[in-house]
């Protein structure tokens, strides 16, 4: 019986990237669609993908126009029992459409008799298109325009297309840039800053806010956060952006080109010292300080706190969650962890955290969880303790489960002491799992 | 407007079909899209995903890949996937990306199986039609290839056709074969093909006495079956104590409505008039997908719009509705609240699962 491909740290780290293992890169096997990696491969099916984050506009309603199949895993985002309500609105082609092209006059037809059936009308319309339309080059600037004059209703498009997952402007990136492409050119306030980056805001208690707050940044705001269209455009008034996701330096290359509003980009971490010098970087490029010592010392003293559980501990961790996986194994290891395997696709530009993992812990292994072998997956019994990412969960299900999924996005320091509770959390539930049932499943219960 | 849908969403795909009447027959299935497509499938169509294994893939295509056409690159990915599950089969389903660029779906399959020296399977689906044409069509084609050579017939062996979960509701034959053997004429022993029935079944279908078709879909291929072997079938579904319940209680009312899928929505109708004796109510069958013309009523209706199903309610003033909770969504506040509803999800539907109560 073959087993699922994995290879170890220290042999990854000894190859140029265009070496690496065929079953690690996705564009030379089939894709597995593991049901540990749903969310990754179709990023709709769980999570936010390009439907659900067309949504984040307030007020808005979408329309997408596609075969049906397409729309298929929306059904669990409408129902008045969602919280999206009945924002989504279905155009479905025939095989004729799709000939003929005949559809792209009914979609502004459709626009106006969706607009025409809601009281209050909708704030804007988001034109959604598809594959279908990738292929057919439809001309998505006219149909807005289109739609836009029919409706009296700003209109905006977004795209799903996964064929460009690997491309230029993959459908997450570009969906980001057309959230803020409504934005009209505003005088700055110099108290107003964005946060770019996630379709929900950072959770309520993230020391940024503070931060920016007593630096006199009054007003941090986020797209998620927006309660109608007027409060949107405030978002074209702030003095700079700050990018927390890699995914939005596309919007912010917008912000800066058409709206004259510069970005910075912090990065995720967790990493208290990485954390700690990356405010004080932006604190430089700020007319007021930023005073992160006491959030600093709070997240030290949880770490000192929680070192002996940690210490103990083995770890499997995934990319289905709120944490990029390299950043965070490698973050455990110099905490004194133990990470025994990474599920996750590397790439060149991790390249650099590939070989500090490596050269911490060689022996950890990667696996690719689209690679077609997953299918064979097996655990190892008593290797892992915790399993951090619903994939890394599914994988273990004997280990105490940290899904690491929360809405709210974690962030900085508060993101560091999230995930510390969590597994802190998950281990007493394994603890309590033994204690019922006699099965030992976390080495620090 | 044709096409929109304003309140429901849309419906399980016809490659979605071919998928679910495939799933457990140790076939290796590749998806021909970007990987939406089998998200889709997997997350929403599927309920035995995360509990029984299968080897099934998306093809992974990229734009270039669209545009360029390569077959072979495709092909080749399949070989390498086959290698290590050493499959029965191979299956190429197809998406809107391949309809649109006009994947030459023969071509692919002659070129697949001299590659892989396996038997290929290919769907020119497009997921703008719905489930139950893709479930018939794998059906019908799955039992042309692998279903060809006479056996002795096995007495009390019935095959059952048309045993999705899309339909079922359920990730297991479990109650399906239960409720079988709770009937009259209890079979002694049952293939329900494509639901915990492997492979090797589909080799012995010339050994059922007879087979029962329990949707729609499986109708053509019951046909097949008579036609080469000779086997009789029915058109029928087994009802769990719960659904007889259900229709014992639809029965205290006087015009109701019914929309499932055909066989399981007549086989309540059946138990609705007997539990209504001496009065027979008004029942109206309905569906979104296939209806046979072997099965309906005078007054059954095949609904293709929203409006259809508002107009459905509405005209025949019907007093309750046996169906999917999604259905009501597309009614107005002032109809259903007049409305008695019995739940009675379809999976194809809604996505959501039969309740125990119900199975």
């Amino acid at each position: 019986m073959p087993e699922a491909f994995s290879i170890d740290m220290a042999s990854l780290a000894s190859l140029e990237p265009k070496s690496w293992p065929s079953e690690l890169i996705s564009q030379k096997h089939l894709i597995y669609s593991s049901p540990a990696a749903l969310a990754f491969n179709s990023p709709g099916a769980e999570g936010f993908g390009v439907k659900r984050a067309a949504l984040t506009l307030p007020g808005s309603v979408m329309l997408l126009f596609s075969p049906g199949c397409c729309g298929r895993n929306t059904s669990a985002l409408g129902g008045p029992e969602s919280r999206y309500g009945q924002r989504t609105f279905y155009l479905l082609l025939d095989e004729t459409d799709i000939v003929t092209g005949r559809y792209q006059t009914k979609i502004v037809d459709a626009c106006q008799e969706i607009a025409q059936s809601l009281t209050p009308a909708p704030q804007v319309i988001v034109l959604l298109s598809t594959c279908v339309d990738a292929l057919l080059a439809t001309d998505m600037e006219r149909l807005v325009r289109l739609a836009q004059k029919r409706t009296q209703i700003p209109c905006l498009s977004a795209t799903m297309y996964a064929l460009t997952r690997e491309g230029h402007i993959p459908p997450m990136v570009g969906v980001r840039k057309s959230l803020y492409s409504l934005l009209q050119k505003a005088p700055k306030d110099p108290s107003r800053v964005n946060l770019l980056g996630f379709f929900t805001p950072l959770a309520d208690d993230c020391e940024l806010y503070s931060l920016l707050g007593n630096a006199g940044f009054s007003h941090v705001q986020e797209l998620a956060r927006m309660a109608d269209m007027a409060e949107y455009q405030n978002l074209a008034r702030a003095n700079f952006n700050l990018v927390l996701h890699p995914e939005s330096r596309l919007a912010a290359k917008f912000f800066e080109e058409r709206l004259e509003i510069p970005s910075i980009e912090l990065t995720q971490s967790f990493e208290l010292e990485k954390i700690h010098k990356q405010y004080a970087i932006l604190s430089r490029l700020l007319p007021t300080p930023l005073d992160d010592h006491q959030a600093f010392e709070a997240a030290l003293s949880k770490r000192k706190e929680q070192a002996a559980l940690l210490h103990d501990l083995s770890f499997a961790i995934g990319e289905t969650s709120n944490a990029e996986p390299f950043g965070l194994a490698l973050a455990l290891l110099r905490m004194g962890c133990r990470v025994a395997e990474i599920f996750a696709e590397p790439a060149a530009e991790k390249l650099a955290l590939i070989k500090a993992i490596a050269a911490i812990s060689p022996k950890t292994r990667l696996a690719s969880n689209l690679s077609p072998s997953m299918l064979m997956y097996q655990p190892k019994p008593g290797e892992v303790d915790v399993a951090i990412g619903s994939d890394a969960c599914y994988y273990h299900p004997e280990a105490a489960q940290v899904p690491f999924l929360d809405e709210a996005k974690p962030f900085g320091y508060q993101g560091f002491c999230a995930l510390l509770n969590a597994i802190d959390e998950a281990c007493h539930k394994a603890q309590s799992k033994a204690q019922n049932t006699g099965v030992h499943v976390c080495a620090a219960c | 407007m044709r096409g929109l849908l304003k309140r429901l969403a849309p419906f399980a795909p016809d490659s979605s079909g071919v998928v679910s009447a495939l799933y457990e027959l140790e076939g290796l299935l590749v998806i021909c899209d970007a990987g939406g497509c089998t998200g889709n499938y997997c997350g929403f169509d599927e309920p035995r995903w995360k509990e029984k294994k299968c080897a099934l893939f998306s093809a992974g295509l990229r734009d270039m890949d669209a545009i360029l056409g390569r077959d072979d690159r495709l092909v080749e990915k399949a070989v390498a996937a086959a290698k290590l599950i050493n499959p029965r089969f191979l299956a190429i389903i197809g998406t809107p990306v391949p309809c649109v660029i006009a994947t030459d779906f023969t071509g692919l399959g002659r070129l697949a199986e001299k590659k892989l020296g396996l038997p290929t399977l290919t769907f020119a689906t497009t997921g703008t039609k719905l489930y139950d044409e893709g479930l018939s069509l794998a059906y019908t084609r799955l039992f042309d290839l692998f279903a060809q050579k006479e056996q002795a017939v096995v007495s009390g062996r019935i095959g059952v056709l048309g045993a999705s979960p899309l339909d079922l509701g359920e990730s297991s034959a479990h109650h399906l074969r239960q409720n079988l053997q709770n009937a009259q004429n209890a079979p002694s022993e049952i293939l329900s093909h494509g639901l915990d029935c492997g492979f090797q079944a589909l080799s012995e279908a010339a050994s059922c006495e007879r087979n029962l078709v329990i949707a729609p879909s499986g109708l053509a291929c019951a046909k097949l079956l008579q036609e080469r072997f000779g086997t009789p079938y029915t058109l029928d579904y087994p009802l769990s104590p719960g659904l007889q319940a259900l229709a014992k209680e639809a029965a205290h009312y006087s015009r109701i409505a019914i929309i499932h899928q055909q066989v399981l929505a007549c086989a309540l109708r059946r138990a609705l008039y007997a539990y209504a004796k001496p009065q027979k109510p008004e029942v109206t069958v309905a569906s979104f997908f296939t209806l046979l013309e072997e099965l309906s009523e005078t007054g059954d209706q095949h609904l293709e719009t929203e409006d259809a199903l508002r107009g459905l309610i509405e005209e025949h003033e019907i007093e309750c509705l046996v169906g999917d909770a999604m259905f009501v969504r597309a009614l107005s506040q002032s109809l259903s609240s007049k409305l008695r509803v019995l739940e009675l999800p379809h999976f194809a539907v809604s996505g959501s699962l039969m309740p125990q109560g119900l199975c």
